[in-house]
């Protein structure tokens, strides 16, 4: 991947910029139209593609996860292969989601153990284990598994939540460099 | 929070803003250096009914757009949005069918898109502060 900013605003920081990636390229400033589970709600991909010109959309880890789940979208070659669409595909690290929909959550410091908002199964996600599964999904962008502080919280558990971020950032970029492109 | 993590981020690298927001979050965000974003507001809103136009934004359910034939924003570039009018879609809503809701994603997406586009050209212009000072007014409209 690389980013070139093209050019920046006279006052203030704006700046307008090309990522270039081998699927193609993203003009920045960019608005990422959300797909969650695959799709983004209520249009199809020739929408996306042809009327909208969207140049990335976003899946979600955690929501793919459950279901279909890893094993039906590597059947598939793949989410952008599953859902047609040859555009890049960003997905979050599903961090966010095991705070919000999640109703039982005991995070360590070696991940997180929470409850489907499904059918209540229990599931237990670490910082390798996101970065694998966004493998099997097959995003062009993957993100860092994070933990996700409630709002508002005291100073003293976001300082250390930012720590262990932090530290599962460092386990994510290892895992990331140990692995390979699946397709 | 923006403002001073952008003056702490590197300068070569994207910045992201996870879950952000609203046209008016897209503008003040991009001012302070962010360049990538996502939010589930454009197609959540459009399924209860909330359109961002280029005038400003609009609750199609309401009672006063049920005679009102013109289009749903005949700036738009989502033809759908320039070929059907307000009373048309309103009257998908009122009765719940499901084209209401598509043609409101595809228009408040539209909009959105087309937003950051505009923000890329003023940048590259040179007139991004003046017009993001012009574009705030129009897009906190309640029309």
């Amino acid at each position: 991947m690389k980013f070139t900013i093209t050019s920046k605003a006279d006052s203030g920081k704006a700046r307008s910029g090309l990522i270039q990636t081998s699927r193609g390229e993203i003009p920045t400033p960019v608005f990422m139209p959300v797909g969650t589970l695959g799709t983004v709600k209520g249009l199809n991909q020739h929408m996306l593609r042809d009327l909208l010109d969207a140049p990335v959309i976003l899946g979600n880890t955690y929501h793919l996860y459950l279901r279909p789940g890893t094993g039906i979208i590597e059947e598939a070659g793949g989410l952008h292969k599953f859902i047609n669409w040859d555009r890049h595909i960003l997905t979050d690290s599903g961090g966010y989601q095991v705070y919000s929909l999640s109703g039982m959550r005991k995070i360590t410091e070696e991940g997180v153990k929470f409850r489907s908002h499904i059918d209540g199964s229990s599931h237990f996600f670490t910082p390798e284990g996101v970065v694998d599964i966004q493998r099997s999904i097959g995003a062009d962008f993957i993100m860092a598994f994070d933990e996700c502080p409630p709002y508002p919280a005291e100073r003293k558990y976001v300082n250390d939540s930012m720590h262990l971020t932090h530290r599962w950032l460092d386990r994510c970029v290892e895992q990331f460099q140990k692995g390979k492109h699946h397709y | 929070m923006t403002d001073i993590s952008t003056d702490h981020l590197p300068l070569e690298k994207p910045r992201y803003l996870m879950g952000v927001g609203t046209p008016v979050n897209l503008l003040e965000s991009i001012d302070r250096g962010v360049d990538m974003f996502d939010c589930v507001l454009p197609t959540r809103n459009a399924r209860h009914g909330m359109v961002y136009t280029s005038e400003g934004i609009i609750n199609i359910k309401n009672a006063k757009w049920a005679n009102d034939h013109n289009p749903l924003d005949s700036n738009s570039p989502s033809p759908f949005s320039r070929e059907h009018s307000r009373a048309y879609i309103r009257h998908l809503f009122h009765t719940g069918e499901f084209l209401g809701p598509q043609i409101a994603s595809l228009q408040n997406l539209s909009f959105f898109l087309w937003l950051v586009r505009e923000a890329r050209k003023k940048i590259k212009a040179g007139e991004f502060p003046d017009w993001k000072k012009e574009m705030v007014s129009v897009l906190n409209n309640r029309l």
